[in-house]
């Protein structure tokens, strides 16, 4: 009788033990072979079969809405900066060494349109390759003065200001235009270099 | 602020392989020469772990074919995307697309071992090798890894094991990773009973030095594993080695405890059991191993015949296991009510990227406990997940429908303005009279080049010039003048000469006005033209631009039932998947009820075997 | 969707429906916004998103601002391991005045400087101080004018409910 009852709770016991052992204590996720270790019963595949019904769900969901989010973000753009006068401006970096950016401005035609600050976070993107739509203008066709001042931080931790000055030609058609700041040129010494897309 | 993805978590995490593909991804894309701006915006999200608009920007420069240079690279980093939202149908759709148009290899490989992900994810473990075995070349370093882990799995889960051991001597990657393939390939070498191989893979974790935390639970692990497989095997004396290599705290130091009780009650030292057994009651009655040794303690004094003891304790643990299993009913309760899945929801921070997500942390409360195990099982994470994910789009959506309102209103402000300016234009145009312009100007070249070839000097005179040849001419003509007197001849000599010197001077002069009309004209000509266009733009935008209203119209306002649409199937879905996870959740405690009733049945049977013994030997006293 | 809060808001303000007046904003996104800390990083709202933030506007000439700040300060110190933040936005022209009196009631929670005012005019602040508590969603859920002695206590209920939630 006691010989029966060791070996009733030994097996549970290993049973119990090697699933948890495959799972492990902290919350994380077990793989299927966790799945399969655990006893496999007519619950397990009903539960598994649900599972799946509404994990599908859940996706065709996510996707619908990841959808209706590009087609209400294409909407948003068309309706405030129609293709045919919209102009974007973009920040980037381009810098080998160290450069803590700290704020951009941007003045158009005389007017201050941008004065973005920004964060550690947002610097580091842009340290990694990261691009900002910093501003976005509704721009008649012509000509259009555009001055750009940026600053940041190199590495010697003092404060750096540099700006530039460029003239763009608006026509038909979406404009873009990037305003890298880069040290290509000179070394350690960060500029602005203007580029523009169409 | 946000969850933080620690190593612990991460390494744990790779009894699978469901290692964050973001993190990979995120590792790959060290310094990129950005050259679609839309791509690179893309990546300013994701770095900032803000998904969702990352992926939005992608799939936006995709509809506007604004990705000339990183078209492959962009569906790449969408497909990890994808994949770590749990979205493996688009994930594997994108991945599949790619591998048939003309990639570079680097591209390829790494999209194979997605592909191997998701498949195996899914449960075909032939085609996630397949797709393993296509990858040509290096990965980078951390993608490798994960290779080399999902590779050993999938043998595992197929049963090779040869081929998973094989696979550990001849491991790529770095050492961690292949300690808990090492780990896996034992467990699964103890379940189809070759424990002598299985000790061989066990004892070396279990008798590694450990360096951290990681590697601490690790060794312990192995060695539960290791003990309790020769404790099956029949072999107490040796499981009692590894078993008591287990730290004494630690999240395995009660199957230890528990273990190395039933080692020596094996070899009938039941004196020596007790005393693991008698640590391990002492402590939390959660734990299944506790509970059994409430059990264990008293069969073990029924064997050194402390038998009202042994019927004491019996009698305890029912108690005990009677108290345990209202509480469940309590707990069952509760969740049945739907409560405990709203706090679940509420007290998680949220941060809008979210998908690569764990329940680190459970939520307050009693009920947490014990649900504990479940936190561990794979369905339980992906539907708390999914029910977490559903209340993140649901309040995207909500957000959207805010603004629906506002996207009506700048669609009529600008239907306004246009209306507003049409009549002005149209008014313009009319005064403008351009085909009128045009035809006089045609006829106006045609004039000239006629004058040109007559050589018609004449009509090329100023107004002075021509009244004088008129005065001239007329004089010429006039019978005075042409009298046959000598003083008629000399006036008309003078005439002559006059006329003369005023033809000379239109002739001289002929060419230069001729070129400057033409020149005149020939800016004029210009104007026109570049009126005429505007005019044809004008009708052009005239033309469209309602059409474009009414495109844009019937996007905006069927906008509001779609999103409400889809904000209804997102609250089904939420019921659905609350209830599914409140049915496992109930499920399991349910086991567990079952569980202590198993014991409470043993210990009543034992109790009851007990008083036999003891009512038989008093027998002969009634 | 920074760009998008700030057109939002833009658009908002065109329309002129005025229902972004401190007093309606209850229910609604706080506006995002970036300004620079008196330790020199630039902070941005949204980047707190997690976590319930209380956004304060003060000045240095507003005498019930100098009253609450370090019954602010308080709260900060108390909830701020368990997910609560506070930022400070001074509006002062000269923000060497805010630095001084920051220093002087020894305040520990981050302040911004909004000197171009154009935060402040974001959240229509007038009179001050402008206290407005966001959940941890970005939801404006509570925005208090003034300040008199015992509005403390208050906001502890509000943040101590926000947190649970």
């Amino acid at each position: 009788m006691t010989r029966i009852f060791i070996t009733l709770v030994t097996t549970t016991l290993l049973a119990l033990s090697f699933a948890s052992v495959a799972q492990d204590e902290d919350p994380a996720r077990a793989g299927t072979s966790a799945e399969k270790a655990a006893a496999a019963g007519a619950s397990e595949a009903r539960s598994r079969e649900d599972f799946r019904a509404i994990d599908q769900e859940v996706q065709s969901l996510k996707k619908e809405v990841l959808d209706l989010n590009r087609d209400l973000f294409l909407l948003e753009e068309e309706l405030l900066f129609p293709a045919n006068s919209q102009v974007a401006f973009f920040v980037s970096l381009d810098v080998g060494e160290y450069f803590n950016l700290d704020s951009v401005n941007i003045k158009i035609d005389g007017k201050e349109v941008a004065n973005y600050l920004y964060t550690e976070r947002e610097a580091d993107a842009l340290m990694r390759g990261g691009v900002h739509r910093v501003h976005m203008a509704n721009l008649k066709t012509g000509e259009h003065e555009l001055i750009a001042v940026f600053v940041g931080k190199g590495p010697n931790v003092r404060d750096y200001r540099r700006g530039a000055t460029i003239t763009f030609d608006k026509g038909i058609g979406a404009k873009y235009v990037e305003l890298e700041i880069t040290d290509s040129v000179k070394k350690q010494q960060p500029e602005f270099a203007i580029k523009e897309w169409e | 602020m946000r969850a933080s993805r620690s190593f612990i978590l991460r390494l744990c995490v790779l009894f699978l392989v469901a290692v964050p593909v973001v993190q990979a991804a995120g590792d790959r894309v060290e310094p990129i020469v950005i050259k679609d701006l839309q791509f690179g915006e893309a990546l300013f999200h994701f770095y900032q772990e803000d998904y969702v608009p990352a992926i939005v920007r992608l799939l936006v420069a995709k509809e506007q074919n604004r990705l000339p240079e990183h078209a492959e690279e962009a569906d790449l980093l969408l497909g990890g995307m994808y994949l770590s939202y749990g979205h493996h149908l688009e994930a594997a759709e994108i991945f599949e697309d790619l591998l048939a148009g003309n990639v570079s290899p680097d591209i390829r490989d790494r999209t194979w071992f997605f592909l191997a992900k998701i498949w195996y994810q899914r449960g075909y473990l032939d085609k996630a090798q397949d797709a393993l075995a296509n990858i040509a070349g290096e990965l980078p370093e951390n993608l490798e890894n994960e290779a080399a882990m999902l590779g050993a799995q999938i043998q595992i889960d197929a049963g090779d094991f040869d081929r998973a051991i094989a696979g550990l001597t001849n491991w790529k990657g770095k050492t961690e990773w292949a300690r808990y393939a090492k780990f896996n390939t034992g467990v699964a070498l103890v379940r189809s009973g070759r424990i002598e191989e299985a000790r061989v893979l066990l004892d070396e974790l279990g008798s590694m030095a450990p360096y951290n935390d990681e590697t601490s639970a690790l060794r312990d692990k192995a060695n539960v594993a290791l003990g309790y497989a020769l404790l099956q095997d029949g072999q107490p004396q040796a499981a009692k080695i590894p078993l008591q290599r287990v730290r004494l705290e630690g999240p395995f130091s009660n199957k230890a405890l528990l273990g190395v009780g039933w080692a020596d009650a094996e070899m009938s030292s039941y004196r020596r059991a007790l005393v693991p057994w008698m640590e391990l009651r002492g402590r939390n009655l959660l734990d299944s191993a506790v509970q059994e040794s409430l059990l264990a303690i008293p069969y073990a004094m029924a064997k050194l015949d402390a038998i009202s003891q042994a019927a004491d304790h019996y009698l305890n643990a029912i108690e005990a296991f009677h108290e345990e299993s209202n509480r469940l009913d309590r707990t069952i309760g509760f969740i049945e009510s739907g409560d405990f899945f709203d706090q679940f929801i509420a007290d998680d921070s949220f941060n809008s990227s979210g998908w690569y997500w764990n329940l680190q942390e459970l939520p307050e409360g009693p009920e947490a406990r014990y649900i504990f195990h479940l936190l561990a099982t794979h369905q339980f994470q992906e539907g708390l997940k999914n029910y977490r994910d559903l209340n993140y789009l649901d309040r995207n959506i909500e957000h959207w429908l805010q603004n629906v309102d506002v996207f009506e209103n700048m669609l009529e402000t600008r239907k306004e303005a246009y209306e507003q300016r049409l009549p002005e234009v149209e008014a313009a145009l009319e005064r403008a009279d351009l085909d009128r312009m045009v035809e006089s100007k045609l006829s106006f070249d045609a004039t000239v080049d006629n004058i040109k070839n007559s050589h018609d000097w004449l009509s090329l005179a100023k107004k002075s010039e021509f009244d004088m040849w008129d005065e001239v001419t007329g004089l010429e003509r006039s019978p005075a003048v042409q009298a046959e007197i000598p003083e008629a001849a000399e006036v008309r000599d003078k005439v002559d000469l006059l006329k003369g010197v005023l033809q000379w001077n239109l002739e001289r002069d002929f060419n230069e006005r001729l070129e400057q009309i033409r020149r005149d004209l020939y800016m004029s000509g210009e104007a026109l033209v570049e009126t005429q266009r505007s005019r044809r733009q004008i009708d052009e935008v005239m033309r469209t631009e309602p059409l474009r209203f009414q495109a844009l119209s019937d996007r905006v306002y069927g906008l509001g039932p779609r999103l409400e649409g889809t904000r209804m199937q997102i609250a089904d879905a939420m019921l659905r998947q609350r209830e599914f996870l409140q049915e496992i959740a109930v499920e399991e405690l349910q086991a567990q009820k079952d569980r202590l009733g198993v014991y409470s049945v043993q210990a009543r049977f034992a109790l009851a075997a007990i008083y036999d013994i003891s009512s038989s030997s008093e027998e002969g006293s009634e | 969707m920074k760009l998008k809060n700030s057109l939002i808001a833009l658009v908002f303000c065109v329309f002129a429906a005025s229902s972004l007046a401190a007093g309606n904003m209850e229910g609604q996104q706080a506006p995002d916004f970036a300004l620079k800390s008196s330790t020199g990083e630039n902070l941005r709202l949204s980047e707190y998103r997690g976590d319930v933030v209380m956004i304060n506007f003060w000045a240095t000439w507003c005498g019930p601002c100098r009253q609450e700040m370090p019954h602010l300060d308080a709260l900060y110190s108390r909830y701020q391991r368990v997910g609560f933040n506070l930022l400070g936005v001074n509006i002062d022209d000269d923000s060497g005045r805010a630095m001084d009196m920051i220093e002087d009631l020894g305040v520990n929670f981050p302040v911004l400087f909004d000197a171009r005012k154009e935060v402040s005019e974001l959240y229509d602040v007038s009179a001050m101080p402008v206290t407005v508590i966001v959940d941890r969603e970005g939801t404006v859920r509570y925005v208090h004018h003034g300040y008199k002695p015992g509005y403390e206590d208050m906001y502890l209920d509000q943040i101590r409910s926000l947190l649970r939630e």
